[in-house]
């Protein structure tokens, strides 16, 4: 070794580690996972400065002195006394946040480390954030472990460290924090994959060691879910594309079906949602709408269905933080098409984008609503769903449509004949245009006559997964 | 026989009981597992203990307030880890950490008038402004209280170990011991005896129960009134002091169990460092220490 490591080792030694171990304080678990590695990539959640710190102190120091942590040129890439001590101590790589480009790229200079055989130390999150809330990842880590496929990548969780310093502020507080490293995972498809994959890892790990460091872990998401609608008439096979979706999307992140079912995806499959407080009395409303032979009861049982509807989800959302929340007919969308068949001189084109803005609390109600459609008013008190970021509109022959609810061999309801049908298919794409002009919504429309359930499936299910990875 | 038996004896009586210790660890307590728990078996701390004892027999005052110090520090952090906080109450943790040199200071110096007022007039009135000053509503009574509550025992109620050094030194190893051996050997005993276990740690896996705490008050109390020459106590004060040790001493762990149980955390990882570990080894020292340095400093100085 060079004089120059000897010192950085010696000041490792007598003080970054003291500072750590005693001062700050820190419990390793899973160091078995890096034992013994020559080279790795290490990805950790970032909500500190001392999160490289402790890194650096809980891997043995052979290893700590080849480790490479990634820093952002703006803050570390100074020429101030601060920052070349800190690059010098660290051996950082510093990267640019604001000029990437091709010649600019940040991978480079990570690769370069990696191709001399050394490790590196990343925080896909790209910047500190909140403490202990978690950004999502970012896809650079999946790029680097693309291009050395060998080299095992390494979930690790830092904990407590946003308590003890988090940004802004300049003095850490003594408390104790956890480093944990998870098991070495690979390249797995593509980098967005991998970078979700290493995110899942750390978050399964701060759940379960968070609760000695203050306080569970916000269970919430910082991100909202991707609202996803699936639609169209009775008998179009709405229910079991929206349960295929939620299949064929839940590979690498839970994902939620709210409808007359409650759903839940993950790894692939659909599961148990389990008890959840609320579920049955939502299904009694529900049956109760239904039995409805006046429409006051019927407009009263299916508010209260959808208020409870909109606890449900959020339940599920804090519980089991689905990426994304896939709906069988969504509540606002039903409410804007049927508005359009029964009161067609009042809800005009303009009136009904007003209403769904209202609806989801996008737009200020005014008395007009108060006064010719209370239940525009009610919802949003009651039962504000968002808007959908994306809608599928399946769209089908209503004749079609009629025959297969014949063969089910129900009793039919009021507006189950083929006309009143088609009239609603109509109302459905006009809401459809009306989202996607006036409020961005994307819109897929689907025709499902003289396909399989399994082809149109697919090609919701290919829809919904490219707005998901897209936000 | 005050003579006699004199602290420097003591201190290394408490070595070679270690030692015993140590020897009991690697011969019985294997084949007996569920007579000798983990925390009877947990011998490194035994060993600092004692070398803590001796340090502060031997050389005197410094070492002993310097590693009081490290211990208060060590558990605050412990507790100030566990429980839950806000961003805003990072200035009233640091004022807490901030008041340990104080306490000590006063310790040293033998200044009683402000060791016993610093902290629950000075500290309890600062911690509020440091909180207010922030600006930021929402939960500042509850953060005062548990911040509050951490810096008065485990600074407050810990100095106080301190000071029974400062009021008399044979006094102070007395306490310290007994109380220690009492909290370890309860948990035995109470397994020993069986009983219903006291409230809250029936779900935490330490178990004491009463007739474990009557036990051992029936080993401790003959031991205090064996050391009472030496101590230079009335047979009626070696009789009260014995009493209060293994009752106080269930009291700490009680209460440590309760906030382990209200906060979440109750039973599994207590062997962890930073996880309870110093949080359980102090909690009798701070229920026996501050009572039976008032009980003694009123009835035999």
């Amino acid at each position: 070794m060079r004089p120059g490591a000897w010192l950085r080792a010696l000041v490792h030694v007598l003080l970054v580690r003291p500072f750590t171990r005693w001062v700050i304080g820190f419990n390793v678990s899973g160091s078995e996972s890096v034992r013994g590695l020559k080279q790795m990539v290490l990805a950790a959640n970032h909500n500190s400065h001392l999160d490289g710190l402790l890194v650096f102190s809980s891997l043995p120091l052979r290893q700590a002195m080849r480790l490479h942590p990634v820093a952002a040129e703006d803050y570390f890439g100074q020429g101030d006394l601060w920052g070349m001590l800190a690059r010098w101590l660290f051996n950082m790589v510093t990267i640019s946040r604001t000029r990437v480009s091709r010649r600019h790229n940040p991978l480079e200079r990570m690769q370069r480390v990696l191709d001399r055989g050394d490790s590196i130390l990343i925080f896909p999150e790209g910047t500190r954030g909140e403490p202990d809330r978690m950004a999502p990842f970012q896809a650079g880590v999946g790029h680097l472990a693309k291009s050395f496929p060998d080299i095992p990548i390494v979930p690790v969780c830092v904990l407590g460290a946003g308590r003890s310093m988090p940004r802004g502020a300049s003095v850490p507080v003594p408390v104790w924090t956890t480093v944990e490293f998870g098991s070495p995972l690979r390249a797995q498809g593509r980098p967005a994959e991998t970078a979700a994959a290493l995110e899942q890892a750390i978050r399964e790990m701060a759940e379960r060691a968070g609760r000695w460091h203050g306080a569970v872990p916000e269970a919430g998401d910082s991100r909202k879910p991707a609202y996803v609608a699936v639609v169209g008439i009775d008998g179009s096979g709405k229910s079991s594309i929206q349960r295929r979706v939620v299949e064929a999307l839940s590979s690498i992140r839970p994902v939620a079906g709210i409808g007359d079912v409650l759903l839940l995806g993950r790894q692939g499959r659909l599961e148990d949602i389990g008890w959840i407080p609320g579920a049955c009395l939502k299904q009694t409303l529900h049956r109760l709408a239904k039995a409805s032979r006046i429409p006051l009861g019927y407009k009263l049982a299916k508010l209260a269905e959808l208020a409870m509807r909109r606890h449900l989800q959020d339940v599920i959302t804090l519980k089991f933080r689905p990426h994304a929340v896939v709906y069988d007919g969504h509540p606002l969308v039903n409410v804007a098409a049927w508005g359009t068949l029964a009161y067609p001189e009042l809800f005009n084109e303009r009136r009904c984008a007003e209403a769904l803005g209202i609806m989801s609390g996008r737009g200020e109600p005014s008395l007009f609503y108060l006064r010719r459609m209370p239940e525009v008013l009610a919802l949003r008190l009651f039962a504000r769903f968002d808007l959908p970021d994306a809608m599928v509109l399946l769209k089908l022959d209503p004749g079609t449509a009629m025959r297969r609810i014949e063969s089910r061999g129900e009793e039919k309801q009021m507006h189950e004949t083929a006309e009143k049908l088609g009239r609603l298919q109509k109302a459905y794409e006009a809401v459809g245009r009306l989202l996607r002009e006036r409020y961005g919504v994307r819109v897929l429309e689907l025709d499902v006559d003289g396909k399989t359930l399994s082809e149109a499936s697919q090609e919701a299910a290919d829809f919904v997964r490219q707005v998901v990875e897209c936000g | 026989m005050g003579q006699v038996l004199t602290s420097g004896k003591l201190a290394t009586a408490a070595l070679i009981l270690v030692a015993g210790m140590t020897a009991l660890r690697f011969t019985v307590a294997p084949r007996m597992p569920t007579l000798f728990p983990t925390t009877l078996v947990r011998l490194g701390w035994w060993w600092c203990l004692s070398l803590f004892v001796a340090a502060a027999v031997f050389f005197g005052k410094v070492p002993l307030l310097a590693g009081l110090g490290l211990a208060s520090f060590l558990a605050l952090k412990e507790y100030f880890t566990v429980i839950p906080s806000r961003q805003a109450d990072r200035g009233a943790i640091w004022l807490s950490y901030l008041s340990i040199p104080f306490v000590l200071y006063y310790v040293w110096s033998g200044w009683y008038g402000m060791f016993v007022l610093t902290v629950p007039v000075y500290v309890f009135l600062l911690l509020p402004i440091v909180l207010a000053v922030r600006g930021e509503r929402g939960g500042i009574l509850l953060s005062l209280s548990r911040i509050g509550f951490g810096v008065m025992l485990l600074v407050y109620c810990l100095g106080y170990v301190g000071y029974l050094y400062v009021l008399d030194p044979r006094w102070f190893l007395t306490i310290l011991l007994l109380t220690e051996f009492a909290d370890q050997v309860q948990v035995p005993l109470s397994r020993f005896a069986g009983g219903a276990p006291l409230p809250v740690e029936e779900e935490t896996g330490l178990h004491k129960s009463a007739r474990g705490v009557l036990l051992s008050a029936a080993l401790i109390i003959p031991a205090c009134m064996a050391l009472g020459p030496f101590n230079g106590w009335e047979p009626l004060h070696s009789l009260a002091v014995g009493t209060l040790i293994p009752l106080l001493s269930a009291t700490g762990s009680l209460v440590v169990y309760s906030i382990r149980a209200d906060i979440g955390i109750a039973g599994a990882g207590a062997l962890v460092p930073g996880r309870g570990l110093m949080l359980d080894r102090m909690r009798a020292l701070c229920y026996t220490a501050p009572v039976l340095f008032h009980y003694l400093r009123y009835f035999c100085t």
